[in-house]
Parts: structure tokens; sequence; C-alpha cells
């Protein structure tokens, strides 16, 4: 009889290590509002209150996907949205941890000016994300070679054209919308790095 | 095997269960989410997406042998949610009348003569925990959380 509480303890072991593949947060969950609703008697006093998730609806996502980036389409002029990703020699982009990091920062920290950005971008919009496709970073033309680079900012400045200068610092203009710490990588002469930025909002 | 052999084997896969137990991440695995059904959430943890927060008023009306009857009248909104799939296990947790709209809770739960009760619960569907609810007494006055 012994043994068979051995294997049932083996089993137990086994089910404390096969993971579950579940988390605590919902991960498939990338953007969700909050509804709250009180209902007051009629000296304002709360009677109930009830907080709920919405869900964000494909057409609200789409909207706020196609104000945001550069798509070629007119709702607002591609100049004024986030249609550029740079590339920097951070090797560790503080704006990759940093809530609070603008445009201004990212610039900054990158030492690989003035070339170091691909702008008029146009994202590749879908249902529920926006990809910019596969963008080729060149030594020699996007920064010096035998570059290391640490990351990636995406933001506006596509107005200066192909090969914006950084970041859009200008007031009203898109801001630093994402810094990405990427592996460094060096890029020798003739090497070029391939950079797919893409942003899902999942509501 | 033989008897030792048998006591041996036993000994070595209690010292595995041990081990895993108190070295493995097993919160994420099939025998965490079995304990699950045993345990309370980190309410703090569980993204604000999976829980629904309700409040409502209540009001002290009897207290019997240190039991306090409280109005409840808008506790139907509550249970009758339909993601709060426990509903009717929490309507007789708290003794509720669904008639009267009262409710019946001990004493010590209570500061005030009128107090807010909090019923959170976790969606159905969420990946962990869905289903668990709890629910707390504040003073009427304290407006948090």
């Amino acid at each position: 009889m012994l043994k068979f509480l051995g294997f049932g303890l083996i089993f137990l072991a086994f089910i404390m290590l096969l993971p579950a593949n579940s988390n605590v947060q919902s991960d498939s969950l990338k953007m969700y509002g909050i509804a709250t609703l009180v209902l007051r008697d009629s000296t304002g006093e709360m009677l109930f209150e009830n907080v709920i998730h919405n869900l964000v609806v494909d057409s609200g996502t789409a909207y706020m996907l196609e104000q945001t980036f550069g798509d070629g389409s007119t709702e607002v002029s591609d100049a004024d949205q986030v249609d550029t990703v740079c590339v920097t020699d951070a090797l560790t982009p503080d704006g990759a941890t940093d809530d609070a990091e603008t445009a201004d920062d990212f610039n900054t920290e990158n030492n690989l000016t003035p070339d170091n950005c691909i702008g008029n971008i146009s994202f590749i919009l879908l249902p529920n994300s926006a990809t910019t496709g596969a963008l080729t970073f060149e030594a020699g033309t996007h920064f010096p070679d035998g570059t290391e680079i640490g990351g990636i900012g995406v933001c506006g400045n596509g107005a200066q054209g192909l090969l914006p200068d950084g970041c859009d610092t200008t007031a009203g203009q898109a801001p630093l919308l994402a810094v990405v710490d990427t592996t460094d990588v060096t890029v020798n002469s003739g090497e070029t790095v391939d950079i797919t930025y893409t942003l899902e909002l999942n509501g | 095997m033989n008897k030792k052999q048998e006591k041996i084997f036993v000994l070595v896969a209690a010292g595995v269960v041990i081990t895993v137990f108190v070295f493995a991440p097993w919160s994420d695995s099939y025998f965490g989410l079995l304990l699950d059904t045993f345990r309370e959430p980190a309410w703090n943890d569980i993204s604000p997406h999976d829980v629904v927060k309700n409040v409502i008023s209540m009001t002290v009306i009897d207290n019997v042998d240190n039991n306090c009857k409280m109005s409840a009248d808008n506790l139907d909104n509550v249970i009758e949610h339909t993601y709060f799939v426990r509903g009717k296990e929490f309507a007789q947790a708290v003794n509720y009348d669904m008639k009267d709209k009262t409710i019946v809770l001990p004493c010590e739960m209570i500061d005030d003569q009128k107090s807010r009760l909090h019923v959170w619960y976790i969606k159905e569907e969420a990946p962990r925990f869905g289903g668990k609810y709890k629910y707390f007494v504040t003073p009427w006055n304290d407006t948090s959380p």
C-alpha cells in the first residue's frame, strides 16, 4: 500500500510543476475602460455605486489607431501623427522603464543624430493593431559603421522627411509614444538591421 | 518492492513534494489553480478589468443577540447582475430578505448606524479566481476604497 502513497506524492509533485498557462492578470487584454455608476437620493447621498469594466468595441479601437498613427488617410494630417522610428545608441534607454520620458529626453541620451530615424512611415492599420512593417536601418546611412544599437523610440517627426533628426519636440505634434530597450546589436559596415514596431490595442 | 523499498520510495517522494513546495514557483501550476479554490485572492494584484466593485448604503434597523438587521435597499442591483454568478450564495451569506430588503450581519462588523457595504467579485471568465467574492463594511463617512 505504501507504494501507492509514493506514486500519489510523485503525481502531486508533477501537477505542482505543470504550468496551467494562466496568470492573475488578463494577458489578452491590452486596453479597457472603467465605468462608474452612482445612484443618489434626492439629497445627493449615495444609495448604490457600481464600478465595472467596459469593452472597447472594434470601431473605437480603429478610431484611436487612426487618430494616432500616420497611415496615409486624412482624418489627421500624417505629419502631425506618430510616423517615425528612431534608433538609439543608449544601451539602456530610460524611456523603456520611465513613464515620464519625453521626446526631448530620448533625443538627449541618443548620440546618433542627425539621421538616426526613419520618418514618413505609413503605418499598416489592422482592426486591433498598427504596425510599421519592416524598417531597414543601414550602417553608414542612419548611424556610423560599427554602432551598437540599444533600443528604439517611436514618435513623430515625419514632417522632416525620410531622415528626421530625432523625435519631434514641437508642442502640439505627436509626442514620444514608446521606447523599446532592444537586444544590443552592433551593426558593421554594409550591414543592416530591420525593425518592426507594432502597437496592439485589444479591448 | 519489499516493505523497506516502499518506505524509501515514499520518503523520497515526500522529499520531492516538499522541495517543490518550498522552492518551485507552483502558484501558476495546476496545483496552484486547485488551491485557488480554497484561498483568498490578492485583490490588489488582480486586473481591475476582472473585478466588479459595488457599494450600497445600509442602516441599522435592529440588534438581536449581536446580529444587526440592516436596511439594504439596493442590494438587488448587486445580486442580480449577470456577472455575479455567485450572487445568490452571497445573498444567503448576508441573510438577505428580498421582500423587506434587509440583511443581517454580525454587529461587530458595524461601527455606525449608517454604513457602506462593499461587495467585490471577480468575473467568472477571469483567468484566476473567477467567481470569488468578498464583502466588507466601512463607515458611512469613509469614502475609500
